[in-house]
């Protein structure tokens, strides 16, 4: 607040305070009170259709999904400024970004998730994407105005390869069915069903990120004057 | 008022507070920005993460229902116990965020991360007792 001396500061900071727990108080007393007896009437209006717990395998769909389209945002974002470092080589992050966000849409489009084709077509694909940005940070392009020079390691193409990997790992377990072997307990279920939102929520949070730091230029680590002048690659 | 409509409540109030200190802090205002007097002080990043988190909450209250609503609201709850945890250690998270969270963030993220843990809960255990 303009004109506020560190006191009336500190007493603002003292109300939010104050507002924050009042309130998150209140809501807990009423679930408190509205959470009924073990023997008694339930009080959770739950509809006996829809909203139930998904099982472990959709869960582990919606995750997967998630996955493939940060990497594919991160892919996409990055071509623009790609384009003027290393020309039509950065057409690669455009054919990522289409087959990563293709493979979202063919995810999601089954009612059991992907078929055993297409999750083979992602482990594939995903991990050839990966293998590209390993020769890029080891060896460096073949071609290009940076032929033979490795690239640094920057939080952007990071966080796409930790999806690339993560997405990998999970199309193993669906495809060994090892989602059905755990989906036999309650417990499972209910904590796959929870655990979508945290793992979804923090992808779409690195994904805005990354997007950030590319459209900052600190997608290596360093402004895009520093970039321009040292080298660039295809992932 | 009932568990999945305290969950809902819960989520929509937090999506709209969260969704409106992502906004403010675009605007640089005294209650939410980078300036030094600021009350909640934040960059830009740290506003995407408080914007984007808000629509996760509004997905959350109006997106779903029943039982899946509230194992959202727990999974939000656990994200925030991610979040505060990750700023508490590191209040630049690691240098991502050019200015350090203050008090007010650490209580934000902290009673996001209670208070969508324990509505999520309680809604939870009402929902076993109508199970069993």
């Amino acid at each position: 607040m303009p004109g506020l001396g560190h006191g009336g500061h500190d007493s603002v900071m003292l109300i939010a305070a104050a507002v924050l727990v009042i309130g998150g108080a209140i809501f807990i007393a009423i679930s408190f009170r509205t959470r009924p007896a073990r023997s008694g009437p339930a009080a959770f209006d739950v509809p006996k259709t829809g909203g139930s717990s998904p099982s472990v395998r959709r869960s582990l769909v919606q995750i997967m999904a998630g996955l493939s389209a940060g990497a594919a945002v991160i892919h996409l974002v990055a071509a623009p400024h790609h384009y003027g470092e290393i020309g039509d080589l950065a057409a690669g992050f455009l054919v990522a970004a289409a087959f990563q966000a293709g493979w979202t849409v063919a995810c999601l489009s089954g009612p059991s998730g992907p078929s055993r084709r297409v999750m083979a077509i992602g482990v594939v694909g995903n991990l050839a994407i990966v293998l590209a940005w390993l020769y890029t940070r080891t060896i460096g392009l073949p071609i290009g105005p940076f032929a033979g020079s490795a690239e640094p390691v920057g939080f952007p193409d990071g966080a796409s390869v930790v999806f690339e990997l993560l997405l990998v790992v999970a199309l193993v377990i669906r495809w060994r069915d090892l989602d059905l072997v755990v989906s036999r307990r309650a417990f499972a279920r209910t904590a796959a069903s929870i655990a979508v939102v945290p793992f979804v929520s923090l992808v779409i949070v690195l994904t805005s990120l990354a997007t950030v730091a590319v459209a900052s230029g600190l997608d290596h680590g360093a402004p895009s004057g520093v970039v321009s002048s040292g080298h660039a690659s295809i992932h | 008022m009932s568990n999945t409509n305290t969950a809902m409540g819960w989520a929509t109030l937090a999506g709209i507070v969260l969704v409106a200190a992502g906004l403010l802090g675009f605007l640089n205002t005294s209650i939410v920005g980078s300036a030094d007097n600021a009350l909640v002080r934040t960059d830009n990043i740290h506003n995407i993460v408080h914007l984007v988190t808000g629509l996760v909450a509004l997905y959350i209250a109006f997106g779903l229902k029943g039982e899946q609503q509230v194992n959202a609201v727990i999974g939000f709850g656990i994200l925030y116990v991610i979040i505060f945890v990750a700023v508490l250690v590191s209040p630049t998270l690691f240098g991502i965020f050019s200015v350090a969270a203050n008090a007010p963030i650490h209580l934000i993220h902290a009673a996001v991360a209670v208070v969508s843990l324990a509505v999520g809960y309680m809604a939870r255990s009402t929902a076993s007792a109508m199970a069993r």
